[in-house]
């Protein structure tokens, strides 16, 4: 899935749900229908954003600094 | 009365030979007999070593050797925390009860300090959302007690243990701390190790604690802090950021009024009270957690869903199943406009010593299949700032509201600090009857 030029609800939606029945078969794509769509209006959201190029992922960490200390 | 002690009243008295540690568990232990089948909050309690770590700890305490600042004190364990010789089963089928764990590091925190394990609490199936467990608020028994953390939450309101660990991912601590009426924190993102929990998100992961008062906070924060928090002076004159924007926007007219007065105490006694914009990338802040958080659980859970597709749940499958099809780059993006928008949310705090705002929009719904709102809590998991609550009072249905407290990263004391000042002007809600 593009994320420039934005993509609207609808294309992030359908997008989603043709996956969902590749992946998952029929039926299990009809059950999560209520989070594809949860999905796809984040989409919408983060798709867009005007982030500047200089802005760089904030991934999370969970560096022990005392297992380190004791490796 | 015993019950009523915080953690921190429940140390002192310990350390100066005004409580033993077996009188403290056993009327901790009487007092789940009678609350424990109205509220379901406990998934395991280790009663028997329970009693025989007081014993030890009762010797100690007269020998004059105190193990650390919470000798002698019981605290409850979200049942996704590993502790050695107990469970872990995160209310999921999939978990073997036989598994052996070692301790998690917050419970090998918490045990150096003398603190006793005396459990797990209840949660929401793999502190995520799926099937909620069957915890009751103990102020009104037909409501819920939030969640995930929500036998944390429930356990602490409910006066069967002084603090209980919980974790917050999106609203998940602080939210069960304010349905209960109990103090609550989520400290900065890192500032307490994960190692020995089962990730929901790995990037949004908070432990937390949850304690009768807030003054508790600084003490337990002090114990399961990775790095020693360096003692600070608290302000002579606060300066609090109102969040009015979406905060009070978004909630009940009702929660506005008890914020307002709360506020207007807090106010009359010298605070400096100013109202803060939200920067416009704020907007996104939920399709940014939501990204973000879906994918990394649809990770996390990949092998679960293939081995045990059988004995999970269908609700969190179905998630589970759902998010794994977040597409990488918008996972990636979210993770550039979650740096973006901590770089836009920092200047708040240029004039202001912490932010303020109610902590969920409305009490804690009727029924036990939701766990209430977390939308006022989700933007500082997201951004991995602090976060406290306090009880500032009663909504109309005599279900108590938090006021949140959220500070810059890495202000954990400077956070607890505002809450324990909070703390003593609004006062401390008495266990429900």
């Amino acid at each position: 899935m593009r994320l420039k030029p934005p993509v609207s609800f609808d294309e992030a939606y359908r997008s989603l749900a043709q996956n969902a029945v590749l992946t998952w078969g029929t039926s299990a794509a009809a059950r999560m229908d209520p989070q594809l769509q949860s999905i796809a209006c984040a989409m919408e959201t983060v798709s867009a954003l005007d982030i500047p190029d200089s802005v760089e992922p904030l991934f999370g960490e969970n560096i022990d600094i005392d297992l380190l200390a004791e490796a | 009365m015993l019950l009523d002690l915080s953690t921190s009243e429940m140390a002192g008295h310990i350390a100066a030979g005004a409580l033993d540690p077996v009188d403290a568990v056993s009327g901790i232990l009487g007092r789940i007999d009678v609350m424990e089948p109205k509220v379901h909050a406990w998934a395991h309690i280790d009663r028997s070593g329970a009693i025989e770590t007081a014993k030890l700890m009762s010797q100690e305490a007269k020998a004059g050797n105190l193990r650390g600042p919470l000798h002698g004190v019981p605290v409850g364990i979200k049942d996704v925390f590993h502790a050695r010789g107990m469970p872990t089963l995160a209310n999921s089928k999939t978990m073997d009860p036989s598994a052996v764990y070692e301790d998690s590091r917050v419970v090998a925190a918490l045990r150096k300090a003398g603190a006793i394990i005396l459990g797990k609490c209840e949660t929401v199936e793999f502190a995520g959302m799926g099937v909620p467990p069957a915890s009751r608020n103990p102020w009104n028994l037909s409501h819920t007690g939030g969640g995930s953390s929500s036998g944390s939450g429930v356990a602490v309101g409910a006066g069967t243990v002084p603090a209980a660990i919980g974790t917050q991912t999106g609203g998940s601590n602080l939210r069960p701390a304010s349905y209960n009426g109990v103090a609550g924190l989520k400290p900065s993102y890192g500032a307490v190790a994960r190692t020995g929990l089962l990730p929901v998100s790995w990037s949004l992961d908070h432990p937390g604690l949850i304690a009768r008062s807030a003054v508790d906070l600084r003490l337990i924060f002090g114990a399961i802090a990775r790095t020693a928090p360096k003692p600070i002076d608290a302000p002579n004159q606060w300066r609090l950021g109102i969040l009015r924007d979406f905060f009070f926007e978004t909630s009940t007219p009702d929660t506005v009024a008890v914020l307002d007065a709360a506020l207007s105490r807090l106010g009359a006694t010298g605070v400096e009270l100013a109202d803060v914009p939200l920067p416009a990338l704020f907007s996104a802040h939920s399709a940014i957690h939501h990204l973000i958080m879906s994918t990394e659980m649809a990770v996390f859970h990949a092998p679960r869903m293939h081995r045990h597709a059988d004995t999970m749940s269908e609700r969190h499958l179905t998630l589970a199943q759902a998010f794994s099809l977040v597409p990488a780059g918008y996972y990636i993006e979210a993770l550039r406009a979650r740096r973006a928008l901590r770089d836009a949310m920092l200047p708040l705090f240029a004039d202001r010593h912490v932010l303020v705002m109610p902590t969920t929009p409305a009490p804690a719904p009727e029924g036990l299949e939701s766990t209430g709102n977390a939308s006022l809590l989700t933007p500082w998991s997201l951004l991995g700032f602090p976060a406290a609550t306090v009880p500032c009072g009663l909504a109309e249905n005599g279900l108590p509201l938090g006021l949140q407290i959220v500070g810059a990263p890495g202000t954990d004391l400077l956070v607890i600090e505002a809450a324990i000042a909070a703390e003593r002007v609004l006062g401390r809600l008495d266990l429900p009857h």
